[in-house]
């Protein structure tokens, strides 16, 4: 039902307000007319003091229905005031809250909530728009060897070979996009609770030399080193999803430093569980971008290289370690570069935590 | 011959953009952070510098900055997906010519290279 349609409070408070108190004075003229009689007898005219009991209770009941009608219209204006700024609302909503001068504890408790729901659609929109804003430039540069790729080798007549290899180019690129694509699939579908990951006893050793497998043939003359434990590593873990985010973890680390520089990887044991280690030597993230690093598409300062992004991989890396109810951390390495521990608890209920240290 | 410096961290961009250049009778180097590209376009003769935004270490427009400071008037063309006004603004302000977003036409990426080296770009 709209609004307009519905019955308004401010009249109907001042309709019963004043039908109330009418009938309250008739009745008290009722009880008057019975102790009148009882002092005075037959001298009481009851058809004279039923018209004047009548005519006083109407006269009252309309001054009281304008004095309720006032009253009611003063105690809702804050809801006026609080409908006509939430109309102003419109995504995005950076910082936009609705500031009502009521001096009523249910109204300032009805502006709180009301202020606290527009804080989680900000922090909402805020993400959806970096998303959208972000995903557009991380989605170019694929594009761009694409496009120039394709457009260079139609240029001129070339050899078989040179074809194929335009051709195999140009599946890497879409490989390259299938991945971003899967990278955003994959966090919608954990953030809407779509996708539960599996709990499978896993070797921890088996997914991390995998994961450095796949990085080694990727990178770009970097050295990655990784020595496995001599004992099984054991965890409780949803093994694709693992993968997928060490696999982040090392991409983020081989594109964001220099080819040849060293990347070591290390899976240690614990009591509680296991914990991934992907250190680098490279220049390391400024201490203001550490604390975002797992947002998605954070961009700092535009003139530190590093700080320009990391697009959608570290924010699909916290939500599956979130997931498993572990912790992602990021801090300087001992080299100077970037250091990012991913742990995974045995099998913990613990509330996830995130956080990015500096220490 | 002209010289270009192409400075990409990302392998396979800076491939194609050093294959279609050098076709094209570019001599072409190579540099892949913020660091190499500062070293070699400070010492190297180059008649133009194709530069990235985002680079492991210094970005693109610390590198443009560093250059203009040291004296260098190398012409500098940006190839970059950033492309927001603060962005361009910034990669301005720090001492680039020109810039060209991602993804790009490669005829019109010559033709801007052409246009910023002048005579000298005509083979």
């Amino acid at each position: 039902m709209s609004p307009r349609k519905g019955r308004s409070l401010q009249r109907t408070l001042a309709i019963r307000f004043a039908l109330t108190m009418t009938a309250g004075l008739l009745g008290l003229g009722a009880l008057a007319y019975v102790g009148l009689r009882g002092v005075f007898g037959n001298e009481i005219d009851p058809g004279h003091f039923l018209v004047g009991a009548v005519a006083t209770a109407l006269t009252a009941g309309l001054a009281m229905l304008v004095g309720a009608w006032m009253l009611a219209r003063s105690a809702l204006a804050p809801v006026a005031e609080i409908a006509a700024q939430a109309q102003l609302v419109r995504a995005p909503i950076p910082d936009r809250r609705i500031t009502v001068h009521a001096d009523v504890q249910e109204l300032r408790v009805l502006v709180g909530v009301l202020n606290q729901m527009l804080e989680r659609l900000d922090r909402y929109c805020d993400w959806h728009r970096h998303i959208i804003r972000d995903l557009g430039h991380d989605l170019r540069t694929p594009l761009a060897t694409l496009r120039a790729g394709t457009e260079l080798a139609l240029t001129r007549e070339r050899s078989p070979e040179e074809y194929r290899r335009v051709l195999t180019q140009s599946l890497e690129e879409v490989d390259r996009l299938t991945l971003i694509s899967d990278a955003l699939r994959l966090l919608g579908r954990l953030q809407w609770g779509e996708l539960v990951p599996a709990r499978v006893a896993v070797d921890l050793r088996d997914v991390v030399g995998a994961s450095v497998a796949r990085a080694r043939e990727r990178s770009g003359g970097h050295v990655v080193t990784y020595d496995p434990p001599a004992d099984p590593v054991e965890a409780q873990v949803d093994a694709s999803l693992v993968a997928f985010a060490l696999d982040q973890v090392l991409d983020n680390a081989l594109r964001h430093t220099a080819p040849g520089t060293p990347v070591e990887v290390r899976l240690v044991a614990s009591a509680g569980g296991a914990s991934i280690v992907v250190e680098d030597d490279g220049e390391g993230v400024p201490e203001e971008v550490l604390a975002h690093l797992f947002e998605p598409f954070y961009r700092g300062d535009p003139a530190r290289g590093r700080a320009g992004g990391a697009g959608l991989g570290l924010t699909t890396v916290a939500t599956i370690v979130r997931e498993h109810h572990g912790r992602a951390v990021a801090e300087p390495g001992g080299h100077g570069g970037l250091r990012v521990t991913i742990e995974l608890p045995a099998l913990s209920p613990e509330p996830a935590l995130l956080s990015a240290s500096s220490a | 011959m002209v010289r270009i410096l192409i400075v990409e961290d990302d392998p396979r961009v800076g491939a194609v953009l050093e294959q279609g250049l050098s076709e094209e009778g570019f001599r072409v180097d190579r540099a892949y952070d913020g660091d190499q590209a500062i070293a070699r376009a400070s010492h190297g003769d180059y008649h133009l510098v194709l530069l990235d935004f985002m680079l492991p270490g210094k970005s693109g427009p610390e590198v443009a900055r560093a250059l203009r400071h040291a004296g260098r008037r190398t012409p500098i063309l940006m190839v970059t997906a950033r492309d927001a006004p603060e962005d361009l603004r910034y990669a301005r302000e720090c001492g680039v010519n020109e810039v060209c977003g991602k993804p790009f036409r490669f005829d019109e990426l010559l033709d801007r290279i052409r246009s910023l080296i002048g005579d000298a770009g005509t083979p």
